[in-house]
């Protein structure tokens, strides 16, 4: 593991590296700005003035996603490597970027007008909020294993932290332990892969990882098992689901949605960055190396078992809840089966229809638990009591859920059909290529099936909204006008993409790059040599 | 573009049903029937203009997916748009007073369940007809769901299921396709004609069509997958069951026709054994279970299985006369049936049951109720004079061409349709009074308009049945689906020349129906 | 096997039964010592394998810290409560029976390193501070940034929830008076 000859970085490399980096880390400095601004602005704030510091966060939010759209075209132009390969800023990261700052600006405006947090300092709260966003973005732009582990991390704290907000809601607090237990148990699986990982490579580097695929072992694969533990934690795939339902039921409504949409991204991000050179489609600017194909076919069927138990559970649990946010927990472990499932089809197609995929879903996850939030103000109940006889006090409101909803079963015409149909065609593209057809038809069938069963719980809350009376025991809701123009939008962009789908799909190809060639790497490291690998060894005793 | 406004006038008639709901009740009526109205007068535009070649309408949607907005009326989309667009009508005028709830809303819903249909009847791109097909549930399942009767919303839930069960079976199978296309490098595309000529193996033919017919099979529905439609024809208010067993049904049909045969020809004829016999079996099954039921509108909605059963018979057995009947079957019954529901709600809206052993002598109260009831109920049982006789007669032709016993089986199955015809017929109108009925009224004049329609559309084409079967061959280089028995083209160029006589003895190995060819022969010219 | 893999094993097996140890202790404090014997444990592996500096970052920083951290828990934990808690009091006699036991054998195995150094063997090669610091600094500076930021918002998350429990221990004592 220790390279022969040591390497030494001259000090003005190293500077004129860090300098130039500074180029494709605006964005990123940007947010860390604003996570300092918040913190330090909170203090000179009375507590019920506390909510003014969301402003500075959304700035910060629109400030970083205006700089990455300036980016984006240099980045499709020739991806950027930073920091000794430590990052790497190419369409698909950046992409993920912009994709966690959408989010979290939703979650944010959401967030003012949420009545679980009301009446708190809301400096912290913002602060974390823009740190988890700021980790998730490095996280799908990791390409080193310390900076996977790390930005994974600052996830997963400032997740915890969050999910346990409300500090005197005794369901809050205990479901942030679990998390806790979760993730530390979950992670420690993980750092302990990455470390056998470290030790069999001998580099921190993906591209390196991605090269010893390519030699049959069996302890390879146990490595990824390991790994899979903490992918599988961030993307609440069956068996790490676990948390899940109760960290979404206890924590407040913004962070739910947040938990839903963007935790979950960053998960399928990092595990697509990880695992996409082995399974033989790379991403931008990783070199193709083909896992052999015994080994290859073990990691697709962990893929397959892991997708089907994850969609299946998930559907199956969620028709016996009566807790909105439950409900969508699990509806939302089902969707993460749904796209493992993408993913086993292991093909540009795939990697497409996942991110397509995923754009869909965060339009119906953040509006459905905004409307949860919505009528949480108004009848104070997440049950889903509180959606009867929706339709009679707000037409608009239960309109848009119900195509929202509709979105998530994936009946056109809506986003999420398309994304549905777009994971399917990868696979049955892929079936058709493949000598074990059945492989992968089966577990379209499955999909499929899945369909049906979840057709039942989401159609549930619709017929609760449209054929009941409203109780008489629960108060009318009557939303803002805000809030019914944001959800009207939502949905709107739902059946929109549906009827001209194309843009999102050109923005799906150029992220996992399909459409672009490969070109060469700029790395704005030292412009002839390449990184230094390993701990660089001082003089001997 | 007049099939473009076909669809366009009810969207926009949806949206002012919509605003008009703020206003009055009686506004939101009156939008709709001149909404309905201007959509028949366009379908009657297109069935005349349709004569003079196919109408096409294309747009490009998307064109690097090979998704286009292709819409095409031929003589079959031109008869099942006429088809819609009256029945549209009648469900309008057939709502007047029985809707009073969110009436509104209703309307609405209404309307776009016809854009729905008109979508899949015109479409000629798998990705449009896909989006038509599950845009026909939302509506009909809020419609029965919220307006329908005492058991409404488990009914609406089962039909859901049902369809959108058999639909991702269906999507499964175009999606194929679609990959198989693409993955020749002949580009992607949706268009239904070009997905046709991709080559498949007998296995892989076996396969798509198997799911597609699972998806229309459930539609239609065929016997083992039927069960939904009793519970939704008995839970829909009047209209919902009126578009549901007039219209609705036959997309299946359609889809089998456009989509399933064309796509997989060897495997739709490898299949057609299995389908006669499934048919078979639906016939005599409705048939009977019909005569079994108490319930008015269940009595019906199980003679529409058995009905439906004709239809896809005489589309399986492979020849002229049986596809000419399957389509004159679907638009009789469409009608019979239509009226008998619309009969059904009528009556209960007066009765507020629809229980058969309850009624009786209703004939003293609502003569002109039980003329309709008399005629509607002959009709169901295939009086000659009345669209069914024709159409029954030519189904059983067919099948008699492909085999004595099979069409004997199907004759037979008439005499069944009359028992319970006849005893719809008797147990409300003739007998003792069961109860005194006060206040029974006889129609109204919008009712008496919704029924008389049905009774000329029915009685013409049982008159003059080249009204349905000349149409059929409008477009003249396209032709009848026979599951790749008997090459249609060949018989009709045949017949064209006239030498009927080969004709005949390529048809008649055992029977054959004079008249039947002529009409061929004229369709032809 | 050279005597650096024996001390590196001797350290191993100390560390791993110490760790399990942690996990079956019912009694808190008993615990925490053994942390610091497993602690203690890991840090001699590392000097075994050439990290001193690591292995003397991993007695000050954990060993030393979590003591501390140990005393805060205790702090905050209301002392009125503590003496109710069994799992709380100092440990008994035979509790420390196996702590003092695994961290005589660590000491043992520390005199044998103290042998071999003063015996001139070593790994051949060892890595030095400078080293470290360059490493860090210029190579994974990222990684540097990110960990600052992950102690942040560690700051805040502490900050935060632990308020929140003593927040809600002081309501719900307020409330019935119970515990």
């Amino acid at each position: 593991m220790i390279s022969g000859a040591p390497v030494t970085l001259s000090l003005e490399a190293s500077v004129l590296e860090t300098l130039r980096g500074f180029y494709a880390l605006w964005p990123y400095l940007i947010l860390v700005a604003g996570i300092l601004l918040v913190l330090v602005v909170d203090w000179f704030q009375s507590s019920a003035k506390s909510q003014r510091v969301s402003w500075i966060a959304l700035l910060a939010c629109l400030g970083s996603a205006v700089s990455l759209t300036k980016l984006w075209p240099t980045v499709l132009d020739r991806p950027v490597l930073l920091g000794w390969n430590a990052l790497v800023f190419d369409p698909f990261s950046v992409f993920f970027s912009l994709f966690f700052l959408v989010a979290t600006f939703i979650v944010i405006t959401t967030s003012r007008t949420s009545k679980e947090l009301a009446g708190r300092r809301m400096g912290e709260y913002y602060a974390l909020l823009l740190t988890a966003t700021l980790s998730a973005a490095f996280l799908a732009a990791s390409q080193n294993l310390v900076l996977l582990y790390l930005s994974f991390e600052t996830l997963s704290l400032s997740s915890y932290v969050l999910a346990g907000y409300a500090k005197d809601r005794r369901e809050g607090v205990e479901s942030s332990l679990k998390y806790v237990l979760f993730g530390a148990v979950a992670s420690g699986i993980m750092l302990y892969g990455l470390s056998l990982l470290y030790g069999m490579v001998g580099s921190l580097e993906l591209r390196d990882v991605a090269k010893m695929a390519s030699q049959p072992s069996l302890s390879f694969l146990l490595v990824m098992v390991l790994l899979m533990a903490g992918f599988a934690f961030k993307m609440s795939a069956v068996p790490f689901h676990f948390w899940a339902p109760d960290v979404y039921q206890g924590a407040p409504t913004p962070v739910t949605a947040y938990l839903s949409v963007v935790s979950k991204a960053a998960g399928f991000a990092v595990f697509l960055r990880f695992a996409a050179p082995m399974l033989g489609v790379p991403l931008f600017s990783q070199a193709v190396e083909e896992m052999p194909k015994e080994l290859l076919f073990a990691f697709l069927s962990l893929l397959w078992i892991l997708a089907t138990l994850t969609m299946t559970f998930g559907n199956l649990v969620a028709l016996r809840q009566t807790d909105i946010k439950r409900l969508l927990a699990y509806s939302s472990i089902a969707h993460a089966g749904y796209m493992l499932a993408a993913i086993v089809a292991h093909n540009q197609a795939a990697y497409e229809a996942v991110v397509f995929y995923f754009v869909a879903y965060a339009i119906a996850n953040l509006g459905l638990f905004f409307a949860a939030q919505v009528i949480h103000a108004d009848k104070g109940t997440f049950d889903i009591a509180g959606f009867r006889g929706l339709v009679h006090d707000s037409p608009v409101l239960a309109a848009s859920i119900a195509v929202l909803l509709w979105s998530l079963i994936g009946l056109p015409p809506s986003a999420g059909f398309m994304g549905k149909f777009f994971l399917f065609v990868a696979l049955v593209k892929q079936g058709i290529a493949s000598s074990i057809a059945s492989f992968y038809y089966v577990l379209v069938l499955i999909a499929l099936a899945n369909s049906v069963i979840s057709l039942y719980y989401y159609i549930g809350i619709i017929r609760q909204m449209a054929f009941y009376e409203p109780s008489t025991m629960l108060p009318v809701c009557r939303p803002t006008f805000t809030a019914r123009f944001g959800l009207a939008t939502a949905a709107a962009l739902i059946v929109a993409i549906q009827l001209y789908w194309q843009p999102l799909t050109d923005l799906s190809r150029a992220a996992t790059g399909s459409k672009t060639p490969v070109r060469a790497v700029a790395s704005y490291g030292l412009v002839n040599s390449t990184p230094p690998r390993n701990l660089a060894v001082g003089d001997q005793q | 573009m007049i099939l473009a406004l076909l669809i366009i006038v009810l969207l926009v008639g949806a949206v002012l049903c919509a605003l008009a709901d703020r206003v009055d009740r009686r506004v939101v009526r009156w939008t709709a029937l001149i909404i309905t109205s201007v959509d028949l007068a366009l379908a009657i535009g297109v069935a005349t203009l349709v004569s003079q070649g196919p109408i096409v309408f294309r747009l490009p949607w998307l064109p690097s997916w090979g998704a286009s907005l292709h819409f095409e009326a031929d003589g079959l989309a031109a008869l099942m748009i006429l088809l819609t667009t009256v029945l549209g009508v009648v469900a309008v005028l057939i709502s007047w007073e029985e809707i009073e709830r969110r009436s509104g809303a209703f309307h609405v819903w209404l309307l776009l369940l016809q854009v729905g249909i008109l979508v899949v009847f015109l479409a000629r791109d798998a990705l449009l007809f896909y989006l038509g097909w599950e845009l026909m549930l939302i509506p009909l399942f809020f419609i029965i769901g919220i307006w329908g009767h005492e058991d409404k919303q488990r009914a609406a839930f089962k039909f859901l299921l049902f369809t959108f069960g058999g639909s991702i079976f269906m999507l499964l199978a175009l999606l194929y396709v679609y990959v198989r296309h693409l993955n020749l490098g002949m580009g992607g595309t949706f268009e239904i004609e070009e997905l046709a000529k991709t080559p498949l193996s007998a296995s892989e033919q076996w396969w798509v069509f198997l799911g597609l017919f699972i998806g229309f099979a459930v539609k239609i529905p065929l016997f083992p997958v039927h069960t939904w439609l009793p519970d939704a024809h008995t839970q829909a208010p009047t209209a919902g069951s009126l578009i549901l067993a007039g219209v609705l049904l036959k997309t299946g049909v359609y889809g089998l026709i456009r989509l399933a045969i064309p796509l997989a020809p060897q495997a739709a004829e490898a299949f057609a054994p299995l389908i006669i016999a499934l048919s078979l079996i639906g016939i005599y099954y409705g048939a009977v279970v019909a005569f079994a039921q108490r319930d008015f509108k269940r009595l019906v909605a199980y003679s529409s299985i058995s009905h439906l059963g004709f239809v896809v018979l005489g589309l399986f057995v492979g020849n002229a006369a049986g596809y000419q009947g399957a389509v004159l079957q679907m638009v009789n019954h469409g009608l019979a049936t239509g009226g008998l529901f619309l009969l059904a709600g009528i009556i209960q809206h007066r009765a507020h049951t629809r229980n058969l052993e309850v009624f009786g002598g209703l004939w003293k109260y609502a003569p002109a109720m039980g003329a309709f009831l008399l005629f509607f109920a002959f009709a169901s049982l295939g009086i000659p004079g009345t669209g069914n006789f024709i159409g029954e007669l030519y189904v059983i032709a067919g099948t008699f061409q492909l085999h004595h016993t099979l069409g004997a089986l199907a004759a037979l199955a008439v005499l069944f349709a009359a028992a319970y015809s006849l005893k719809l017929f008797l147990s409300t109108m003739h007998g003792p009074t069961a109860r005194p009925w006060r206040a029974f009224k006889d129609l109204h004049i919008h009712e008496s308009v919704a029924l008389g329609i049905l009774c000329v559309g029915l009685i013409a084409v049982g008159l003059y049945p080249k009204l349905v079967t000349q149409p059929l061959y409008f477009p003249p280089d396209r032709l009848v689906p026979t599951t790749g028995r008997v090459p249609e083209r060949v018989i009709r160029a045949e017949a064209a020349r006239g030498s009927l006589s080969s004709v005949s003895r390529m048809r008649s190995k055992s029977f054959s129906l004079d008249h039947e060819v002529v009409l061929v022969s004229e369709a032809s010219k | 096997m050279t005597l650096l893999a024996v001390i590196f094993y001797i350290a191993a097996a100390v560390a791993i039964l110490a760790t399990g140890a942690v996990l079956f202790a019912r009694n808190a404090v008993n615990a925490v010592l053994y942390l610091l014997v497993s602690l203690f444990g890991v840090a001699l592996m590392m000097y075994s394998l050439g990290g001193a500096f690591v292995a003397i970052l991993e007695i000050i920083v954990y060993a030393g810290a979590i003591v501390v951290l140990f005393l805060f828990v205790i702090m905050m934990l209301n002392i009125a409560r503590i003496e109710q808690h069994k799992d709380l009091q100092p440990p008994t006699r035979p509790q420390l029976l196996v702590p003092v036991i695994l961290a005589l054998v660590l000491m043992a195995d520390l005199g044998i390193a103290i042998y071999a150094a003063a015996a001139g063997v070593s790994s051949g090669k060892t890595i030095t501070v400078t080293a470290i610091g360059e490493t860090l600094y210029r190579q994974h500076y990222l990684g540097v940034e990110l960990a600052s930021l992950v102690l942040l918002i560690g700051l805040i998350g502490a900050l935060h929830l632990g308020s929140a429990a003593w927040f809600t221990h002081q309501k719900e004592a307020n409330q019935d008076g119970t515990c």
